[in-house]
């Protein structure tokens, strides 16, 4: 069976690489981006068959992220799943209301992490 | 009847601060220069209007009012006046027997500055030190997990330690990062009102806890669930949250054991009541006033064994009165202790959780 591509688009490095490290020991093969051009730019070269993707990023936030890969015919039909700073208890609902298909709130798991991107990529 | 300031005028200009007395009308009596220049007027503007049309503070206007009525003895406040920031005290003369009002002014110019790029200082520390650290956490948790590697016994105990560590030092930075907020009055501006099920926030509660260390472990095992899951609060999860830790931690540190932790959630009227009970030691008579103030520790045998900063229930207690609710507890020493959050109740329908 062919592994889940997972695209992580985060400015902080160290989460980007311990993330991908974690992640490659699951079902997934995942490739990180650190700044949301470049993540756009993963994205429409090789789309992932998921996106995780954080907000808080100088420059080009995660909102802007989302709206440009939500306007691409080659990046509208991605799952994404958006990093928030806060937790909230209806964040799925905020999160679709956004576009996004789904939320974690950081500092998370690995297993949250793993949970979400099953419940979108299954 | 009249009271004359005619011999106390020498006396006023020697003072570094503004005086002005005004009368039952509220016009000038008298004044002294320091109190022109501090309200950015001149003698013809303080003598030929009325003193409120001058300064057109509406704050100044109500609180005129109050000491007119005979509502409060002295109160202060504080009013913009061209660039400066000037600290207003209103009082009566009740020796005078008049029903003249007098005013002192003190330039809070600089005060208020300094304040200010306090402020904007601790706020940079607190928003800097947050966001590696949630890297970090999650970084060190997502590596420390088995799944990862099989690592030596040794430097997993590291890892452990490691990950005990930072999670202690983020609980630190939410517990500073709550009081800098209430202090400062920003914590209420930050609120966002969701509608949510005590067992959602029980759940996500106890998660936290046992994500956290041996001792939120534990408690999976010692709580026991009572009342309704299903009733909705009205408040903000995120905080409603943390307070429910908060009172959780409590309850595993002073009831040591195995003994039950129980959470009882229930629905009066429009309010929510969560309960936490444990059987533990129980809070002394004499210590029952000083649990809410800041900083306040428990003396006793278990106390001194564990870390702890004396600020949980300060944050609780006045999250919770941000959200329009309240703390109160009931406790019997060597019996146990019940803390009772009470929150406004949510509407019929909770949000799709997704």
């Amino acid at each position: 069976m062919a592994k889940t591509r997972v695209l992580l688009i985060d400015d902080e490095k160290l989460l980007v690489k311990s993330t991908v490290l974690a992640l490659g020991c699951y079902e997934f093969d995942t490739d990180g981006a650190l700044d949301g051009p470049e993540g756009l730019e993963k994205a429409r070269k090789e789309p992932p068959d998921i996106i995780l993707l954080d907000i808080m990023m100088p420059g080009m936030d995660g909102w802007q992220v989302l709206k440009q890969l939500k306007e691409s015919d080659a990046t509208r039909n991605i799952p994404v799943v958006i990093f928030t700073a806060k937790e909230y208890s209806n964040g799925h609902a905020l999160a679709r209301e956004q576009g996004a298909a789904g939320y974690v709130a950081k500092p998370f798991e690995l297993e949250e992490l793993v949970e979400e991107i099953r419940k979108h990529t299954s | 009847m009249q009271t004359s300031y005619e011999g106390l005028e020498p006396f006023l200009e020697s003072l570094p601060i503004g005086v002005v007395v005004l009368d039952a009308q509220r016009e000038v009596k008298t004044c002294n220069r320091r109190a022109f220049e501090l309200l950015g007027a001149s003698v013809e503007d303080l003598l030929s209007q009325s003193f409120e049309s001058v300064v057109g503070d509406a704050v100044l206007k109500q609180a005129l009012d109050a000491a007119c009525t005979g509502e409060s003895a002295t109160r202060s406040l504080f009013m913009e006046c061209g660039e400066r920031f000037v600290k207003c005290t209103i009082g009566t003369v009740p020796a005078s027997g008049s029903a003249d009002i007098v005013l002192v002014l003190e330039d809070a110019t600089d005060s208020r500055r300094i304040e200010r790029v306090k402020q904007e200082f601790i706020q940079t520390i607190l928003h800097s030190i947050r966001s590696p650290l949630s890297t970090l956490k999650t970084s060190l948790s997502i590596i420390n997990s088995e799944r990862i590697a099989k690592v030596p016994d040794p430097i997993r105990e590291v890892l452990d330690m490691s990950v005990s560590e930072v999670n202690r030092l983020n609980a630190l930075l939410i517990d500073l990062r709550n009081l800098f907020y209430i202090e400062t009055g920003l914590a209420g501006k930050e609120l966002e009102t969701e509608t949510f099920s005590a067992g959602e926030l029980v759940d996500r509660a106890v998660d936290e806890l046992r994500k956290a260390g041996a001792e939120g472990s534990a408690l999976v095992s010692r709580l026991a669930r009572e009342g309704d899951p299903k009733v909705l609060v009205a408040g903000d999860f995120e905080k409603t949250k943390q307070i429910l830790e908060h009172l959780l931690r409590n309850a595993c540190t002073f009831a040591p054991g195995d003994t039950p932790i129980t959470v009882l959630a229930s629905r009066q009227n429009g309010c929510v009541t969560i309960e936490v009970r444990d059987e533990g030691i129980g809070i002394p008579d004499d210590q029952k006033p000083l649990l809410f103030s800041k900083f306040f520790r428990a003396d006793n045998e278990i106390t001194r064994g564990v870390r702890g900063n004396g600020l949980g229930l300060f944050i609780s207690r006045s999250l919770a009165e941000l959200m329009s609710g309240s703390i109160y507890f009931e406790s019997a020493p060597r019996k146990g202790s019940s803390f009772f959050l009470n929150l406004p109740a949510g509407g019929e329908q909770p949000h799709a959780a997704g």
